[in-house]
């Protein structure tokens, strides 16, 4: 995908945070969490691309919620969220709803996550808005907790 | 004798250790402090938690933070972010009030400083200068590499900060006096982009001795070292001092950045003895903020360590 920026001096996906989570008193699905791979926050209305497989299947994007702030936003609405700011020190969860949840043991997440970089446009680009990418996708073998 | 220029630190050069949870803001300005820094510049999209719009409450305990560890707001540092909108580019408006924003909150924090980038356009700077006047915030451009004192927007942005009654000003990066590549951009190339130490070697040695880029086509380089060789010599060149007697009357604070130190004689890229003594010829009084940028390439290397021996650098002139 040519240059992009990519700062990974971290987990991006977050040890122990693999859970099912409950929505009246049943399994609802799965969530995890999530840092950004860069040195500075950015605005959630940033996202370019976000998609989630679980054990290789992707999941449509319907049923996945980006999780911030105390607010859950569907994945068709992040591009509307230019006030609604992700720092590097926040988590965020990324819930999957699947009744039932997830058995236990170890799962594959496979994370998909591309921001524009909004200030670095793509050098010798002529066009306006287009950015360099940043890469903030990961993949794990998760451990249900 | 002239007043000096003064060292002053970019929470930014803690960003590995901000990144990975090592140290919180309070860390690093407690690390700042006891390192002998005096003065901070914060990157806000970096370390300031409820970004752009911090609470009373957050501003209140960052006061606290800076009187506890005795320790100056030097600059609030912001970005020109044109592309947050999904659907199209920010508009003048929309950067004005973006920058006015940020201006606020900077003065909230008690900052003296804004430090903006070039891409807020001759305009919206100029249209700036009111406001710095009514707030008591001064705002500055960051002038990195490859821009530089001759490049024909920055002959504008001159013209601008000289006519602003001193509200606006520039942030000259020492990136753009970089003569030859640091040693961990050649580290890069053979760790990360498979190029050969010798032919590194060579390609450096090659350029520092000035000798065309095409003499290399003998050498039977591989893609990546012709790459490596390409980005040697598009982004150094010899540091023009004179640069300074061009940036110093518009200067509110310079980033005194560096990747690695093998001592703390010099820099092996940027020749900053010969730049401190120019600046101290020139009375240059202002700060220049330490600007640790290894953790780019590597995050095995001692900060502290670094910076200390950057500031006997500074001190040695």
């Amino acid at each position: 995908m040519g240059l992009q920026m990519r700062i990974h001096l971290r987990d991006i996906l977050q040890k122990n945070s693999l859970r099912n989570y409950y929505l009246r008193g049943r399994v609802e699905g799965f969530q995890f969490d999530v840092l950004l791979a860069n040195y500075r926050g950015h605005f959630l209305s940033t996202i370019e691309q976000l998609e989630v497989s679980i054990n290789d299947q992707p999941v449509p994007k319907k049923d996945i919620l980006f999780c911030l702030n105390g607010k859950e936003f569907i994945v068709d609405d992040l591009k509307n969220q230019s006030n609604e700011f992700w720092t590097i020190a926040t988590p965020a969860t990324i819930k999957v709803r699947k009744p039932g949840g997830l058995e236990k043991g170890s799962h594959k997440v496979t994370l998909t996550l591309i921001l524009r970089n909004p200030y670095l446009p793509k050098p010798g680009s002529t066009q306006p808005h287009d950015y360099i990418p940043i890469n903030s996708s990961d993949e794990q073998h998760m451990e249900l907790c | 004798m002239a007043k000096a220029y003064k060292p002053a630190i970019t929470l930014y050069s803690f960003s590995a250790e901000y990144i990975t949870g090592k140290l919180s803001l309070e860390d690093c300005l407690r690390e700042a402090r006891d390192m002998g820094f005096e003065a901070v510049e914060l990157v806000a999209s970096q370390m300031v938690p409820e970004y752009p719009y911090p609470s009373d409450a957050w501003i209140e305990h960052f006061k606290e933070l800076l009187a506890r560890y005795e320790l100056e707001p030097l600059c609030y540092s912001a970005y020109i972010d044109m592309g947050i909108r999904s659907d199209r580019d920010l508009t003048e408006e929309e950067i004005f009030h973006s920058t006015l924003n940020d201006m606020l909150y900077a003065r909230r924090l008690g900052f003296k400083f804004v430090r903006s980038q070039h891409a807020i356009s001759p305009a919206i700077f100029k249209r700036m200068q009111p406001y710095c006047e009514q707030l008591g915030v001064k705002l500055s451009i960051e002038m990195h590499a490859p821009h530089h004192p001759d490049v024909p927007v920055w002959q504008e942005y001159l013209a601008i900060m000289e006519e602003s009654n001193g509200q606006l000003g520039v942030v000259p990066d020492f990136g753009i006096f970089a003569e030859r590549p640091h040693e961990l951009l050649l580290l890069q190339a053979v760790e990360d982009f498979g190029c050969r130490r010798e032919k590194v070697d060579l390609i450096v040695q090659h350029f520092s001795e000035g000798l065309p880029q095409s003499d290399l086509d003998r050498f039977e380089l591989s893609t990546a070292e012709q790459n490596f060789a390409e980005e040697v010599y598009k982004n150094h060149g010899p540091a023009q001092l004179e640069w300074l007697d061009r940036l110093v009357p518009h200067s509110f604070h310079m980033h005194g950045k560096f990747w690695y130190l093998k001592d703390d004689q010099d820099d092996s890229g940027i020749p900053y003895k010969k730049l401190l003594q120019r600046l101290s010829e020139l009375g240059y009084s202002g700060y220049i903020a330490c600007e640790y940028e290894g953790h780019h390439f590597r995050d095995d290397i001692d900060v502290k360590d670094q910076l200390q021996k950057f500031v006997r650098l500074l001190n040695s002139i």
